[in-house]
């Protein structure tokens, strides 16, 4: 859209200012990101990227998602010339609470690469302990190698990765982990594999392993979302689901995040824990309207501050 | 000429910043240049005492036209000339008065061409209502503007005001990562740093 068409509108008062804002930025951001040989895949680039940055919140796991692509770009732009290009190891660690966007933004990533033609699948494989660690000594490799084919041509997301090395040099986690490393020497191209898990104690294993952190060049930090960023995710929530907050229910939910940030940090989920107070705040509203007759449309889709109390204990 | 754009809502300090931080920068008379939507541009040079009792008010919305000010800061043996300009205060939503309407307008046309971005937030008003008023999601969508920008920084303003460190605090949750400076548009607390940011970017 014409930037001056933009401002007319806001003069005009058809739309307000932070609409204005938002598709300003947009279109600066979009003009940054166009490039590529054909227009076709850089059309889904582009619009795997508007995606992206269409998340909440997230600004430093953007940009450094946003310099992996120019990245790769580059890369395969110098090897078309004959110029001499790294090998593209994008193989990547997630760090950060549940609920702070990692598995979202590991699909997004999925499906960047295949865009781009790193990957030819794009899908996703999510992983954990369990699925890669046998009872019985010899089985752990082979159940690994079951899940790194079954995610071959796109992206192995380990989850709390670090349950991996729980059990010490005789543990069977060890044997996954070897397994991995060694594909991730063998079959160079083809496949993400994302360790993911919480923080500190990713931290700890990486340190315990330090062959890990070479091969996994590519470390993001999900931060936890600030009060306002979770808020705008539950509008964002309710929005999809066609429903919206009142007046006071705006109050009371901005109040509860508040409530629920400020309290014991260990249990909260983030944008998980905001997704189940709004499934929660759903199921009352339809309780409340259940037995009323003649129900308005802006009834059926208002949560009011009532259909808000006590759901925070899930 | 690299210019600083002046951003925030309305009657949180922007215009007083501007004046007093010429005046921090030794500037004795101000060329203002005003943009005025209908009359077009035309310049004037005030005194500062003047330049204050003619922009500056208690009353919302005062700032209607874009003011700027061209500006040098010595950088190594030279001096570098700079554009700041004052803006009109932005609010969330879609004001009912045509001419602030325009006035955000205006403000919308400038934010694009300028370098860098002096967001101003308001401590005390901040401290003192709840979060959602205080912080609009306008100040978010700057901050994230600010992003694009070569420079960006929040001049957390008014802490001369009683309760304002607990504003201050608010700012620095809701706004991680990003470069914040405290200080006082009307005592000029804080305006060395503010200097110290401009001058690595000019």
């Amino acid at each position: 859209m014409d930037k001056e068409h933009v401002i007319k509108q806001v003069e005009n008062g058809e739309i307000s200012v932070n609409q204005a804002l938002s598709i300003m930025r947009k279109t600066t951001n979009s003009s940054v990101i166009k490039v590529g040989e054909q227009p076709t895949q850089s059309d889904q680039v582009t619009q795997i990227m508007r995606e992206l940055d269409c998340l909440i919140g997230l600004d430093s796991v953007k940009q450094l998602i946003n310099e992996v692509h120019a990245y790769v770009e580059i890369q395969q732009k110098r090897m078309s010339v004959n110029l001499v290009s790294e090998p593209t190891v994008l193989h990547m660690i997630f760090m950060g609470n549940p609920g702070t966007g990692k598995t979202t933004v590991a699909r997004i990533i999925g499906k960047l690469f295949l865009a781009m033609g790193v990957l030819n699948k794009g899908h996703i494989v999510e992983v954990e302990r369990a699925d890669l660690v046998a009872e019985y000594i010899g089985q752990t490799a082979q159940r690994t190698r079951e899940q790194l084919r079954k995610a071959s041509g796109g992206v192995l997301f380990i989850d709390e990765a670090y349950a991996l090395a729980r059990g010490g040099e005789k543990d069977f986690g060890k044997e996954a982990i070897d397994t991995i490393v060694k594909t991730m020497e063998d079959q160079r191209t083809n496949i993400i594999i994302i360790l993911a898990g919480y923080s500190k104690p990713m931290e700890e294993f990486l340190q315990t392993n330090p062959g890990l952190k070479s091969r996994f060049p590519i470390i993001i930090k999900f931060p936890d979302y600030s009060t306002f960023e979770l808020f705008r995710i539950a509008e964002m929530m309710l929005q999809q689901r066609e429903y919206q907050l009142s007046k006071g229910a705006r109050r009371k939910m901005f109040r509860l995040i508040e409530e629920l940030k400020s309290g014991n940090m260990e249990n909260f989920g983030n944008a998980r824990t905001i997704r189940n107070i709004i499934e929660k705040s759903i199921r009352r509203q339809a309780v409340r309207l259940v037995d009323k007759s003649n129900i308005s449309r802006t009834e059926l889709m208002e949560i009011i501050e009532e259909d808000l109390s006590e759901v925070e204990n899930i | 000429m690299k210019s600083i754009i002046v951003l925030g809502q309305t009657n949180v300090g922007k215009t007083l910043f501007t004046l007093n931080f010429a005046d921090f920068l030794g500037m004795n008379q101000l060329t203002i240049t005003f943009q005025n939507r209908e009359r077009g541009s035309y310049s004037r040079t005030l005194a500062l005492s003047e330049a204050q009792a003619l922009l500056v008010s208690d009353n919302l919305h005062h700032t209607q036209d874009i003011q700027s000010i061209v500006l040098s800061l010595p950088v190594g043996k030279s001096e570098k000339q700079f554009e700041i300009l004052d803006t009109a205060g932005l609010s969330d939503g879609i004001h009912h008065n045509e001419q602030i309407r325009k006035a955000m307008a205006q403000t919308l046309r400038y934010i694009r061409q300028a370098d860098i971005v002096f967001h101003l937030l308001d401590c005390k008003k901040i401290a003192e209502t709840d979060i959602l008023r205080g912080i609009g999601e306008i100040d978010y969508q700057i901050a994230q503007f600010g992003q694009i920008k070569q420079g960006y920084v929040i001049l957390a303003n008014k802490i001369d005001l009683p309760n304002s460190q607990e504003g201050l605090n608010k700012i620095y949750t809701e706004f991680p990562g990003n470069r914040i400076i405290p200080i006082s548009a009307k005592n000029k607390n804080g305006f060395k740093e503010v200097r110290k940011f401009a001058k690595q970017l000019l």
